[in-house]
């Protein structure tokens, strides 16, 4: 308990620049950052499942959700400071609250690939290049596509991981401890070699 | 075929000009194979991006059902605490002295001398006093009998409660209480003795009394704020 209060007390103390610069830190400290940013504003939650009126369990995946988009914009730098942290994941929250919704009451199919991700990722392209990219990837089920990167080893598999979490081949030099730059950016591509060998 | 991923990496890390961007698009739109590599590029990202967010989802998870633990234990913490609390009013509640105590203190402390009154201060009421103050009740009460003046009924009355002559107290207090005084004690002294003998109904009688006393404000009334009635 008096280790519960501890860590309440750091939580609540914390403030953005300290989130905000273990989040940009990476390894360890962009793990506690984040951990400290989830449970700081948790009380969205509650807030959500009310205004929204879907269940707290519904509130708690969109808050999740809500937190790795902010991590990620903080990560590459799309979060300016202009608003404090707690507004900008109000507003994300709210946004994403408001899909789910009508995730959930158009009762429309749609595909099995998280088009919140995936739009991010797409994100750099213009519009219709996003079209035309997505048709593609649609091709291949997401299940699929999740299977074929299970058989990949470990190795790659932590790389490509760091990698996708929006780590710079500078940064993974340091948090996976390789000689250079260069070797990082090699060892990805084969990776990622590796793992469309396995798609065709 | 050509391999493009160090080409298409630059792209989504953003290290291309407007114009290396603009040709990036327009190849995706002229070149199919070129296309299905910037897919598979985008997939693989997708793909372990979304191992990663499934696994901070897990930890995520884990914190919340953690702080539910502890908001459970909490409870009970609260709950065991609330108990203990209760338990200490409780106890400083019926510790704290009863109404019969508190009479007998009264009594004892601050009805054990009596100080002259200037308006009535003749010399039997004088030797009243004396005779009060040295224990003399008896002789006290018969002095004050002689004198008919309201501090000096009180003065019999209080004789006869120090003598435990209960009821005789009580007549000289009802007496006083029948007088328009601008300080009347009688009702409050009348209390007292009915709290110090104890029988049948009296206790439920003084309670009245002093209900009385302290609503309509007779003499005794800031006593009975400092026993908390």
């Amino acid at each position: 308990l008096i280790t519960r209060i501890l860590n309440l007390f750091n939580i609540y103390s914390s403030n953005d620049n300290s989130i905000l610069k273990g989040i940009r830190l990476g390894g360890a400290e962009k793990r506690k950052a984040e951990n400290l940013l989830f449970e700081k504003y948790n009380y969205f939650i509650n807030h959500g499942a009310k205004k929204f009126n879907i269940l707290l369990e519904e509130a708690s995946i969109v808050y999740s959700d809500a937190i790795l988009t902010v991590i990620d914009h903080i990560k590459v730098d799309k979060f300016e400071s202009k608003a404090s942290l707690k507004t900008y994941l109000n507003q994300i929250f709210y946004n994403q609250c408001v899909s789910f919704i009508r995730k959930k009451t158009t009762k429309k199919a749609t595909s099995t690939y998280d088009t919140v991700l995936l739009d991010n990722i797409l994100e750099p392209l213009h519009d219709e290049s996003q079209n035309i990219i997505s048709q593609i990837i649609q091709k291949e089920e997401e299940s699929d596509l999740m299977e074929r990167i299970l058989k990949i080893g470990e190795k790659c598999k932590e790389l490509l991981m760091l990698w996708a979490e929006g780590n710079s081949d500078k940064e993974i030099v340091n948090l996976l401890a390789y000689a250079s730059v260069d070797v990082v950016k090699v060892s990805r591509m084969r990776c990622m070699a590796k793992l469309k060998g396995l798609y065709n | 075929m050509e391999d493009n991923s160090t080409y298409i990496d630059s792209f989504f890390n953003k290290e291309l000009n407007q114009n290396e961007k603009e040709t990036f698009e327009a190849r995706i739109k002229a070149d199919g194979l070129f296309a299905e590599e910037v897919a598979e590029y985008v997939k693989t990202k997708y793909a372990f991006k979304k191992v990663s967010n499934d696994l901070k989802k897990e930890e995520f998870d884990q914190i919340l059902k953690s702080k539910k633990r502890i908001g459970v234990s909490l409870k009970y913490w609260l709950a065991a605490a609330s108990i203990i609390l209760v338990s200490v009013f409780s106890w400083w509640f019926v510790s704290k002295p009863n109404l019969e105590t508190l009479a007998g203190n009264y009594n004892s402390e601050k009805l054990s001398q009596l100080s002259s009154n200037m308006a009535a201060n003749t010399d039997s009421f004088q030797k009243g006093i004396q005779s009060y103050n040295t224990g003399k009740y008896e002789e006290a009460a018969e002095i004050f009998k002689g004198i008919n003046t309201p501090d000096a009924i009180t003065n019999t009355g209080l004789s006869y409660l120090k003598m435990k002559a209960y009821e005789k107290a009580i007549d000289q207090f009802e007496k006083l209480e029948k007088m328009n005084l601008l300080a009347n004690p009688g009702s409050f002294y009348k209390a007292l003795t009915l709290i110090e003998r104890n029988k049948n109904d009296d206790l439920q009688e003084a309670k009245i009394l002093l209900e009385k006393v302290k609503t309509e404000k007779l003499e005794g009334w800031q006593e009975l704020e400092k026993w908390g009635i």
